[in-house]
């Protein structure tokens, strides 16, 4: 006989899978292994015929790229970078119309609602609010915290990867395309005006550079299905791109504090990460060899990584010099590095029952220097820094709310409420680098 | 082929949610699926039961993915991405699920939500059915501890 503990999971777990998957299957495509081991082909003279054509033309494309003097190039970890055009991917931005948003009411809280016309310059923060997975009726929402203002920059069906800019005045996100494809857009917050181009189909995330002038994509290319830190300008011409090494899966994109590298982790399987580190302007990749699950940096030559299995190493973007952080506990995510990249946070690495201590240590030297104390008992969410102080995620009841810890008594200053109920829901935070500032 | 690809359009679906039920991960589900079917596709011809080697594959390759950043990447996440409209108890009872031990949390998905055997999770799980029974009975007290009841 079932009983009420039973009947509440079976129940809980039900409510969950609704909605998974958010579409139907993808179209089944066999990696290139599977595809010259099974699927060899027998050549016939015209095959041949095609084949000799698609390998002039090759020579002739690469040909002509290589007398091009900007670094418009891919590479691959482990190879030499060729000047070759990066498969799946165009230098010339095309230009697409974004998916309509679904008719119907946006699922936020009715008090949301009659904030959405406050003019907002400058956004803090910004999150995503959808119904459910892959909603057509998601929208991102961008905070004022000054004015406690919330305004809907984008009404469309959106994947939850995005990124504010450095000052706030734009948003890049991730559009679905009715074509299978993935669009790069880019609303200009003051005025709501957005621009697209379309990208591959699989987009992991976006980021701004420091300077706010270049975006990084960790993408999958639909031909050689590598996965890729594609380096384009706003307007979306390429600028540089380099692939993980092949079977390896991209994950935890991030921009060096000078924009000069972008970093990605590439896991092999489902095995050990190892740090990737693309020179923008030379085009040049570079591996470290200690195992991560995510990097942020430290500064222009340094990266600072959460172990596999616990704790924090630092180590050099060569990935010869290594050295743990010698604290217990985890670091905080990649958003616990410090805007000054002197600092980090480092939460306790059990589950955490009742109150909990965030504490802030030096990456150099590895010493506690503050302990501040979480907003909620249990191990909180940490969303990054305001100044010198610590953004946390805390939950209420129907509600949740971004507070400012700053001690390891006071209770913390809520800076953002966001809208969330039983019907919606938000995926994604990110706070602009000027705010994290202070 | 077309075998494979027919194979794969009924199965997704239910492998898509198993998985993101054992993973909790909007962000590594899909590929997780991707990789067992990919894995499928190599000894689909040579397989007698190939929906029982998927099933195999797919919670092996969560139990994978949890040893290492699972954990950790799930507290990362802000708020669990739930679908519809969701009790408040019901989300403390998904929130205690999610804090168990990966091998408790599968035991509980594949018999509360799978509705598989005993001796079907034992399979996939590489146990004795009555490890089962008792993975199973250790879960649900640890939930009943968590949840007050």
């Amino acid at each position: 006989m079932t009983g009420p503990i039973e009947h509440r999971v079976r129940e809980a777990l039900r409510v969950q899978a609704q909605g998974v998957p958010a579409d139907g299957p993808p179209p089944w495509r066999a990696s290139g292994r599977q595809t010259k081991h099974r699927c060899r082909p027998t050549w016939s003279r015209p095959m041949v015929a095609v084949a000799a054509s698609i390998a002039l033309a090759a020579v002739v494309l690469i040909v002509r790229s290589s007398e091009r003097t900007e670094p418009r190039t891919t590479v691959v970890a482990g190879q030499p970078a060729a000047p070759a055009e990066t498969p799946g991917l165009q230098s010339t931005p095309l230009a697409v119309e974004l998916l309509p948003a679904a008719p119907g009411p946006r699922p936020v809280l009715a008090d949301v609602e009659t904030l959405v016309a406050s003019p907002i310059e400058r956004a803090s923060m910004a999150f995503q609010a959808g119904r459910s997975r892959g909603d057509t009726r998601s929208s991102w929402f961008v905070s004022d915290p000054r004015a406690q203002t919330l305004r809907a920059v984008v009404d469309l069906p959106v994947s939850g990867a995005g990124d504010l800019s450095p000052d706030g005045t734009a948003l890049v996100f991730v559009n679905p395309l009715a074509d299978g494809r993935s669009a790069i857009a880019v609303a200009d917050i003051p005025t709501g005006r957005t621009t697209a181009y379309a990208r591959a189909s699989a987009v992991k995330t976006v980021k701004w550079s420091p300077s706010g002038s270049q975006l990084a994509v960790l993408e999958k290319t639909d031909t050689d299905l590598l996965w890729r830190a594609t380096v384009v300008e706003r307007d979306g011409s390429l600028v540089a791109s380099g692939g993980v090494a092949e079977g390896e899966q991209g994950s935890s994109l991030a921009w060096s504090p000078d924009g000069s590298q972008v970093a990605m982790l590439g896991c092999q399987g489902l095995g050990a990460c190892r740090g990737t580190v693309l020179n923008v302007a030379r085009n040049e990749l570079s591996r470290t060899s200690e195992p991560a699950i995510w990097m942020a940096w430290a500064d222009a030559r340094h990266l600072v990584g959460e172990r596999r299995f616990g704790g924090a190493l630092v180590t050099d973007t060569a990935g010869v010099t290594q050295r743990e952080i010698a604290v217990d506990g985890r670091p905080a995510g990649p958003q616990a590095v410090s805007p000054d990249g002197k600092s980090i946070l480092m939460l306790p690495s059990s589950s955490g029952i009742g109150q909990t201590f965030i504490r802030v240590v030096n990456i150099e030297t590895g010493a506690t220097t503050r302990e501040l104390v979480a907003p909620q008992d249990g191990v909180p969410s940490v969303l990054g820094w305001r100044g010198s102080d610590v953004l946390v995620v805390r939950e209420r009841p129907g509600r949740l709310e971004v507070v400012r810890v700053r001690s390891t008594v006071a209770a913390g200053e809520v800076v953002l409420v966001r809208p969330f109920s039983g019907e919606g829901f938000s995926s994604t935070l990110v706070v602009a680098e000027w705010f994290a500032a202070g | 082929m077309s075998g494979f690809t027919g194979f794969y359009e009924s199965h997704y679906a239910a492998t898509a949610r198993l998985a993101y039920l054992l993973t909790q991960s909007d962000l590594v589900y899909e590929d997780l699926v991707q990789e067992a079917f990919t894995k499928l596709h190599d000894r689909f011809d040579d397989l007698d039961r190939p929906a029982a080697y998927l099933r195999v594959t797919i919670v092996n390759l969560c139990r994978q993915w949890h040893r290492g950043e699972g954990r950790r990447a799930r507290r990362h996440q802000l708020v669990a991405p739930i679908a519809g409209d969701v009790a408040p108890d019901l989300i403390d009872v998904l929130d205690a699920v999610v804090n168990l031990p990966y091998r408790q949390r599968a035991v509980l998905v594949l018999r509360y939500w799978a509705g598989w055997s005993e001796a079907e999770i034992a399979e996939v799980l590489s146990c004795r059915p009555g490890t089962v029974k008792s993975t199973a009975a250790r879960a649900l007290s640890r939930l009943r501890t968590e949840l007050g009841t």
